[in-house]
């Protein structure tokens, strides 16, 4: 410390000081040559001539004054520029591997950060977590919220200073008084209870967000919109508040405008409803609601759990229901708490931060190649150093020189980085949701992830030239001096540090293919899983049918039927047919107990759970879905309600085992009418392709009101789904236009939307597998391209310093194939070490990726072995060509040569 | 004026010297040049053109403070003063100069007699 302190004194004192002080010393020595007798004029010549040099004193007063190396950088940078320009191959080849490395790094981390990292963007969004349940059901593991748990919670509890409860609708938009009927659209809607916008505490660009009284079902219609609909759809209409919109048909008056950042629950949330919770006439056992809470200061999520666990027994007494105690101790249902953000993100952060950690890798690579590059140029410049070092070049001196050339190459390869992050975020966003990632739409290369990318340059650049640095300085001088030629071999201890960052590379390189490796066999096997249906020329859409122009049952049946007549009568198509759930996507999801009608369930066991779906019997035709037994409905006839099922096979066996099941009976509810099974279809694996097959009962399009009544229709009226997807099998083309056009022309106020073919929806459920693995096989392919740049160019380095050996050896009768195992065992040896440490390296850290990899272990030994064959093979390449211009040497040329 | 017997200083010796002359109090660089001029009987001459230097890296070190104040004939000047380190400093360099020159001595042997 005391050092810095002088040396902060010794740079306040400026030159003009010291001048100042060289007039007063000519003075006083003039002064005293006049009291000695001399005339003024003498006596002050004889004081300047006493001084000496003015000049030179205060030269060198400004040199030592400065810090020699900062005012001497520009000039460094731009020798070191000089240098780098004229060994472009060098400087290319160290630039080009950092834009890999930094350009992933900074790719992948602006990835993280955005996902990861940021804070959620509402008012403290620490304090905020989500609520939910989990239990021990057949078939479900996790139920959200009921509106009696919400209200009971919110009530009751001691933890938290709100408590918010919303859930997602989809609704039509209908057209404005005035304005063409086709300005209908779908939007998402989140029916919200009021106090969810202050624990989320955002407040509203315009107007006002709904009051506690607006929680009740029969309020006044009110919508709040999101900045993005208020400004696409009004035109940014500052009048909007007060003014009156169509949402399923029933006008609703527009209270407030939410600003773009608050999005809640997802970007593309449209607009917010009344949640519509009346406590009088609850519904405790349909857990159709999600809560939000923001813990008071100093509460933790487990104290909070806590609460909660305590609150819960007490939930049937406040809300008596279908949740009884007996139910919650059978289920063994229990609250939890989760940090809002670990559930936004979800799955996507631990694949996430195995990318950046192959990024990672990549960049150690990278670093450990250009160090590698940048030693052999200072072994090369060694001679040069020694000879400056007896001119009197300080320590100081060669290391700044070497960290010039660093830093310039480090930029370099940092701005080209940026640049490809760029790019390759462009391309990601391009992927858009298809990669499944949350929060995509906010990753961007802003400050934070620039600061870092300008650190790992920085630290990059350091890291690689430093050590070369000192290798080139600390080298004997006289020794390198006394050594004018390169006529002996290079010591085995010579290039140690060399041959060690080769075996890092190796090894680095090996853990990144086998991780690539690991992704891309789970890929191929899930990729092989039979979903169940036939993707190949299947396209689906969704349509709601809006009360105000369907009013009844019938009319929905009517309009379905004349649809599918429709489109079974467009060229190409072959089948069409409807359903309320399509496999692997999550809308329409409808989970309903089950109850075997000959097989009653036992005291205090809860009934399982299943997915139900309402069909039409086309559906299994058009998404090719094979039955095993039995067959579909008969097609919908609002005046037949059938009581019949179709149930997939993994129901049929979980009931039946092997034994038949059409013919058996299942009830929706304890008392409800017995459905007969007519048909059971193959597996289909409609949760996801690395899930179980799903369970799941169809049941025909229109029903009798048994399982209905709790759907609110009337006890005598038949009754559908309003919420359906189409789907149809073309005879080979893509017919989404034309039957698109065809809902259209029979109704146009029926918004159409999510139209996608069904391969894509295979595709998109192993997106993020697939983006994992592309991303892994990026990296492992760049790592195995620089790691066999970097064998290949240490294996000619070392051939290069032995050329005169090799000669000696062929003049003293080696064969060159002798010549060709020598070089090629020195630098096997490296590869072979480099792949061993890399296997352990492997062993430990694949295990990390046990949750992505699918139906292989993270140690399968068939991969391991692969990558590790791999990297031989491509470190025995990389060493094949130097070893054979060794081996090629020609005694006489070699002997002659200028060494 | 007779400067043929004079004797230039010996490399290194300027900083020890001038740590004993601001020893006996603060002084200005001029000051220093003479004092150390009188002291040695006239007999060793200071550089002024590397006087300065050799105050600025004493300073540079913490061995000697300066500070601008006037001077008896009411001349601006830069005085210097010792500091404890620059004391410290000087009663160890005195220390090695003794015992240097007293090896000298040892080498050189006994002295002539005047001749």
């Amino acid at each position: 410390m005391p050092g810095l302190l002088r040396f902060l004194k010794r740079r306040r004192r400026r030159d003009a000081d010291f001048a100042a002080e060289i007039a007063a010393h000519l003075a006083l020595e003039t002064d005293r040559l006049v009291a000695e007798g001399l005339q003024p004029a003498d006596a002050a010549w004889e004081a300047r001539r006493r001084f000496g040099n003015v000049g030179l004193a205060q030269e060198d007063f400004h040199r030592r004054r400065a810090v020699g190396w900062l005012e001497a950088l520009p000039r460094q940078l731009r020798h070191a520029a000089r240098r780098l320009a004229r060994a472009p191959v060098f400087t290319g080849a160290a630039a080009l591997t950092l834009t890999l490395g930094i350009g992933a790094a900074t790719a992948v981390f602006s990835l993280v950060d955005g996902v990861l990292l940021r804070p959620l963007p509402w008012s403290g969004p620490a304090q905020l977590v989500d609520l939910s349940h989990e239990l021990s059901v057949q078939g479900v593991s996790r139920v959200p919220q009921s509106d009696a748990t919400y209200l009971y919670y919110r009530r009751a509890n001691h933890v938290f200073s709100g408590v918010g409860a919303y859930r997602t609708v989809d609704v039509n938009l209908g057209a404005e008084t005035g304005r063409d009927a086709a300005g209908a659209e779908r939007a998402e809607a989140t029916r919200a209870s009021a106090s969810l916008f202050a624990v989320l505490g955002v407040a509203p660009l315009r107007g006002r967000v709904f009051r506690d009284d607006e929680d009740l079902p029969d309020a006044v219609p009110v919508v709040i919109l999101s900045e993005g609909l208020w400004r696409d759809r009004y035109g940014a209409d500052p009048g909007i508040v007060g003014r009156r919109v169509a949402i399923d048909g029933v006008p609703h008056e527009v209270v407030g405008v939410m600003p773009e950042r608050f999005a809640f629950p997802e970007a593309a949330s449209a607009l917010w409803l009344p949640i519509g919770i009346d406590p009088a006439r609850t519904a405790p056992a349909a857990f159709d609601y999600r809560a939000v809470a923001r813990l008071l200061p100093g509460v933790t999520v487990a104290a909070a759990e806590t609460d909660l666990r305590a609150l819960l027994p007490r939930v049937p007494e406040a809300f008596p229901g279908r949740l009884t105690a007996p139910a919650i101790r059978a289920t063994r249902m229990r609250p939890v708490v989760r940090p809002l953000r670990d559930v936004m993100v979800g799955g996507a952060g631990r694949a996430l931060w195995i990318v950046l950690a192959a990024a990672a890798f990549l960049l150690l690579v990278a670093c450990a190649n250009v160090a590698n590059l940048f030693l052999v140029r200072a072994e090369a410049r060694q001679h040069e150093v020694a000879v400056r070092r007896a001119l009197g070049a300080g320590r100081g001196w060669v290391v700044a020189e070497f960290l010039a050339e660093g830093l310039l190459v480090a930029v370099l390869g940092g701005a080209l980085g940026v640049a490809l992050a760029v790019s390759g975020l462009g391309a990601l966003r391009l992927l858009g949701s298809a990669i499944a990632i949350p929060r995509l739409a906010g990753v961007g290369l802003d400050g934070p992830v620039l600061v870092v990318a300008a650190g790992v340059t920085v630290v990059t650049a350091v890291a690689m030239s430093v050590l070369p640095a000192f290798q080139a300085y600390g080298a004997e001088a006289g020794a390198v001096l006394a050594r004018t030629d390169r006529r002996t071999t290079a010591g085995p201890g010579r290039h140690r540090v060399l041959r060690a960052l080769v075996v890092v590379q190796v090894a680095l390189a090996l853990v990144l293919v086998t991780g690539a490796g690991l992704m891309a066999r789970s890929f191929r096997s899930l990729r092989s899983v039979p979903p169940g249906f036939e993707p190949r020329d299947a396209y689906a859409f969704r349509v709601v049918l809006p009360t105000a122009d369907f009013p009844t049952t019938a009319s929905t049946v009517a309009f379905v039927t004349r649809a599918l007549d429709a489109m079974r009568a467009l060229p190409g198509v072959r089948s069409a047919g409807v359903v309320s759930k399509l496999p692997l996507e999550e809308e329409g999801r409808q989970d309903t107990a089950v109850f075997v009608a000959d097989r009653p369930p036992a005291m205090g066991t809860m009934p399982v759970v299943h997915q139900v779906a309402y069909a039409s019997p086309g559906y299994f035709a058009a998404l090719g879905i094979p039955f095993l037994e039995g067959a579909a409905f008969e097609a919908p006839d609002v005046a037949v309600a059938p009581l019949e099922v179709v149930v997939t096979r993994a129901v049929a066996r979980r009931y039946w085992g092997a034994a038949p099941a059409t013919g058996r009976g299942l009830r929706l509810s304890p008392d409800g009418p017995v459905f007969t099974v007519v048909g059971v279809t193959g597996d289909i694996r409609g949760t996801g392709l690395d899930r179980a097959p799903d369970e799941t009962v169809y049941l025909p399009l229109v029903i009798a009101p048994g399982p209905a009544a709790a759907s609110g229709a009337a006890a005598d009226a038949r009754w559908a789904p309003r919420e359906l997807a189409f789907v149809v099998r073309s005879t080979g083309g893509d017919v989404i236009g034309s039957i698109e056009r065809a809902i259209r022309d029979l109704a146009p106020g029926v918004p159409v939307y999510g139209a996608r073919s069904m391969s894509d929806v295979v595709a998109r459920s192993t997106a993020r597998t697939s983006f994992t693995l592309a991303l892994l096989e990026i990296a492992a392919l760049a790592a195995l391209a620089i790691g066999a740049v970097g064998l290949y160019g240490v294996a000619s380095y070392m051939v290069s310093l032995r050329t005169r050996e090799m000669a000696v050896r062929t003049a003293l009768g080696a064969q060159p194939s002798a010549l060709l195992r020598l070089v090629m065992a020195q630098t096997m040896s490296l590869a072979a070490l480099g792949v061993a440490l890399g296997l352990g390296a492997a062993l430990g850290l694949t295990r990390f990726l046990r949750a992505l990899v699918f139906d292989v272990s993270p140690t399968d030994p068939a991969t391991l072995v692969g990558a590790a064959l791999l990297m031989t093979l491509v470190g025995a390449m990389a060493s094949w060509v130097p070893a054979r211009r060794a081996a090629a040497a020609h005694p006489a040329s070699a002997l002659r040569g200028d060494w | 004026m007779s400067t043929h017997n004079r004797s230039p200083l010996l490399q290194g010796t300027l900083d020890l010297l001038i740590l004993r002359t601001l020893a006996s109090g603060r002084a200005h660089g001029q000051g220093v040049a003479r004092a150390i001029q009188a002291a040695s009987g006239d007999r060793l001459l200071v550089d002024h053109g590397s006087l300065y230097p050799a105050l600025q890296r004493l300073e540079d070190r913490g061995w000697i403070s300066a500070a601008w104040g006037s001077s008896a004939n009411n001349r601006r000047a830069r005085f210097y003063e010792l500091t404890a380190a620059g004391r410290r400093r000087l009663v160890a360099e005195t220390r090695e100069w003794r015992a240097l020159s007293r090896a000298i001595g040892l080498v050189l042997g006994p002295e002539p007699a005047a001749g």
